[in-house]
């Protein structure tokens, strides 16, 4: 697979409006194949004649469980997997990860938060190069080759950086707390890294920002955390 | 358990106290019979030894003082003679015929110890040899008893020995009954100790407490099958709104998706951002029920405050908030470092509930602060504005918890109090000064 819209997806849901609403969006979104099915006995058959290379499980389903329709698919193929439920409960979305499935999305939700969730799934899954770039002012950053490009200067990114960069970018226009970022590079035990952090962030501010001194994009909120400022 | 210890105590000293006063009345009974009884007692004025002594030699032989009559010396008497040291009558007084005559020694001792010719007799010796007083004929009895000194020590030695055996049977006696008792009364208690916790009771006991440890396994059944009757019921309103809320989320879902199409048109933004606030009350809802019937386990873990809070300030911040709706947030270092043993999701979702609570009834917009700091072993969360604050129907009623028909419908409130206090913490509502709303969340620390 060259593209992440290249994938196959395979979206299961007893609802046959969600089914047109989310395929809709899909197809809108880029990916060229999106199989539907209604039911478990449905999904065995797609999932027979096209092998997908993505699955968007609902759980309640007329003719069985997506957990266990989860569990039977897997044992045929090592297929990266979505879980798109109303059950909200802790315990269902805790069951639905530990079987192993990449994701778990309640219902109502955003289709954009779909779309991306499932952007992520594809990218980790399938290890594709982000192609992705990110325009921070007058200065443009490949993610694919870590490079930032400012007033025809080209600078590299660390991988720490490129991770913070993401992370921010991810959330844009919204404030990501210091602990978010911190666990973004560190992991779980990111407890006393905060000063470490800024370090890391003044370093990218120098990379990206015109004036580092006085970034315009890449901004503290005090007490908070950083946001990486919407483009204008 | 104490409480039958001293039950049992009390039994003992009660019973030991009925004893006592039975042996204190038997023995009154006994000295009032004998006192009764000595007045019945052949009756005589003046003792042997007093009308011995008052016997004179006179002139013509001897005669009784004079301070009295013979008749009255002799009250109570039959008969008084004297003899002398050869048991020849010197003096007489009322003496039938037939005993006026010498006694030998063995006649003597015979009747100074029985009787004479049936007579019970005393005697008492004086300057003159021996007086002789007769009672009536048959009216006394005359016994004679030998003792060795040795006999009479084993005799007391026994009588306080047979006194003790009797004394520690009776306590043996008693102490058995009570351990019988006690056992009964003791599984009756921890009968009663389980039915104050709510488990199942059964009861055994004997005699005559079986029939309250009937009763009270009757009552224990009883208090068990309404609580399942509860508890079924609480399970079945907690499904019914868990079942409603997921039976809501699709038609939402596809509102909020529809909706999303459509934008950046400024109608299906406000459809969308109707959605998503139903989507939370039906959260709410949900939540609330499950808390409320302990449907929601607790996934207790530990929780760095700081980075609770901040989550918290920054997805208000990233929210969509009505125009200047600002948010200060101050936090101290030490509360920004404190450990709280909690479900951070819920605790988030109750933080969420407070500020999005300021922001929605504060259209025009205020400043919304979230500020958080250590007092003693708890982590105190304030969440005040400077708005309109709670309507005072609204504060009255988070204030007294009072619910009536009338009560305003403060689900996410109720929820955030709700949360707290499965945390072991505190909710405080109040008017904030000089204008708004504040509410205060005690949370103990880890």
């Amino acid at each position: 697979m060259q593209d992440i819209f290249a994938a196959r997806v395979l979206l299961v849901d007893d609802q046959p409006e969600l089914l047109a609403l989310v395929s809709g969006r899909l197809r809108q979104a880029g990916y060229g194949t999106v199989d539907t099915a209604a039911g478990c006995a449905e999904a065995r058959a797609c999932f027979a004649a096209h092998r997908p290379d993505v699955m968007i499980l609902d759980i309640n389903l007329p003719d069985g469980d997506g957990f266990s329709l989860f569990r039977e698919l897997r044992r045929q193929a090592d297929i990266p997997a979505l879980f798109l439920s109303a059950r909200d409960a802790d315990a269902d979305r805790l069951f639905g990860l530990g079987l192993g499935a990449d994701d778990y999305l309640t219902k109502p939700f955003l289709t954009q938060e779909l779309l991306l969730r499932l952007q992520g799934i594809l990218r980790r899954a399938y290890r594709l190069p982000s192609q992705r770039t990110v325009q921070i002012g007058p200065c443009t950053v490949r993610l694919g080759d870590a490079a930032a490009e400012l007033a025809g200067r080209t600078a590299a990114l660390t991988a720490t950086e490129l991770t913070l960069l993401q992370k921010l970018a991810d959330n844009r226009g919204h404030i990501v707390t210091f602990d978010a970022l911190c666990q973004a590079v560190w992991g779980d035990g990111y407890y006393g890294y905060e000063n470490a952090l800024g370090v890391h962030i003044r370093h990218l501010r120098e990379k990206v920002e015109v004036e580092p001194s006085r970034p315009r994009y890449l901004v503290t909120v005090r007490g908070l955390g950083y946001r990486l400022e919407v483009q204008p | 358990m104490k409480s039958l210890c001293k039950l049992a105590a009390r039994c003992l000293l009660a019973a030991v106290g009925v004893a006592l006063s039975l042996v204190i009345v038997l023995l009154s009974v006994l000295v009032g019979v004998g006192l009764h009884e000595a007045q019945n007692y052949p009756y005589s004025h003046y003792q042997v030894g007093e009308v011995a002594q008052a016997l004179r030699r006179t002139g013509s032989g001897f005669a009784l003082d004079a301070a009295h009559t013979p008749e009255e010396w002799l009250d109570g008497y039959e008969w008084a003679m004297q003899l002398d040291e050869q048991g020849s009558v010197i003096w007489r007084l009322g003496l039938p015929a037939g005993l006026n005559r010498d006694y030998t020694v063995g006649e003597v001792a015979g009747f100074s110890r029985w009787y004479l010719d049936g007579y019970p007799v005393f005697v008492w010796r004086n300057d003159y040899g021996l007086m002789v007083l007769a009672k009536a004929k048959g009216s006394i009895w005359r016994y004679s008893y030998y003792s060795t000194p040795d006999a009479v020590w084993v005799a007391v030695r026994s009588a306080v020995q047979a006194a003790a055996f009797v004394l520690a049977a009776a306590l043996l006696v008693c102490g058995l009954l009570l351990w019988r008792l006690w056992r009964s009364l003791r599984s009756i208690g921890e009968g009663l100790d389980a039915l104050a916790q709510g488990q199942p009771v059964t009861v055994q006991a004997e005699g005559i407490l079986s029939e309250l440890a009937q009763t009270l396994d009757c009552t224990g059944e009883l208090l068990r099958r309404q609580n399942e009757a509860l508890a079924r019921r609480d399970a079945a309103r907690t499904n019914w709104v868990a079942g409603v809320s997921h039976d809501i989320r699709t038609p939402l879902a596809l509102i909020v998706g529809y909706a999303e199409r459509l934008e950046p048109d400024e109608t299906a933004r406000k459809i969308r951002m109707q959605a998503q606030k139903i989507k939370a009350l039906v959260e709410d809802l949900n939540l609330t029920s499950k808390l409320q019937y302990n449907a929601q386990p607790l996934r207790l873990a530990e929780v760095q405050a700081g980075a609770l809070l901040r989550q918290a300030a920054a997805d208000f911040c990233n929210s969509e908030l009505p125009a200047n709706t600002r948010l200060v947030f101050s936090l101290d270092e030490k509360a920004g470092q404190a450990l709280l043993h909690a479900d951070a999701a819920l605790l988030a979702r109750a933080l969420e509930n407070l500020l999005q609570n300021a922001a929605r009834h504060n259209a025009e917009g205020c400043t919304v602060t979230l500020a958080a700091n250590c007092n003693g072993g708890h982590l105190v969360i304030t969440v005040s504005d400077d708005g309109t604050g709670y309507p005072p129907a609204v504060l009255t009623a988070l204030q007294t918890g009072e619910t009536g028909e009338n009560t305003p419908h403060i689900l996410g409130l109720h929820l955030v109090e709700q949360i707290v206090a499965a945390h072991g913490g505190q909710t405080a509502f109040s008017r904030n000064q000089p204008h708004g709303a504040k509410a205060v969340l005690t949370l103990p620390l880890a």
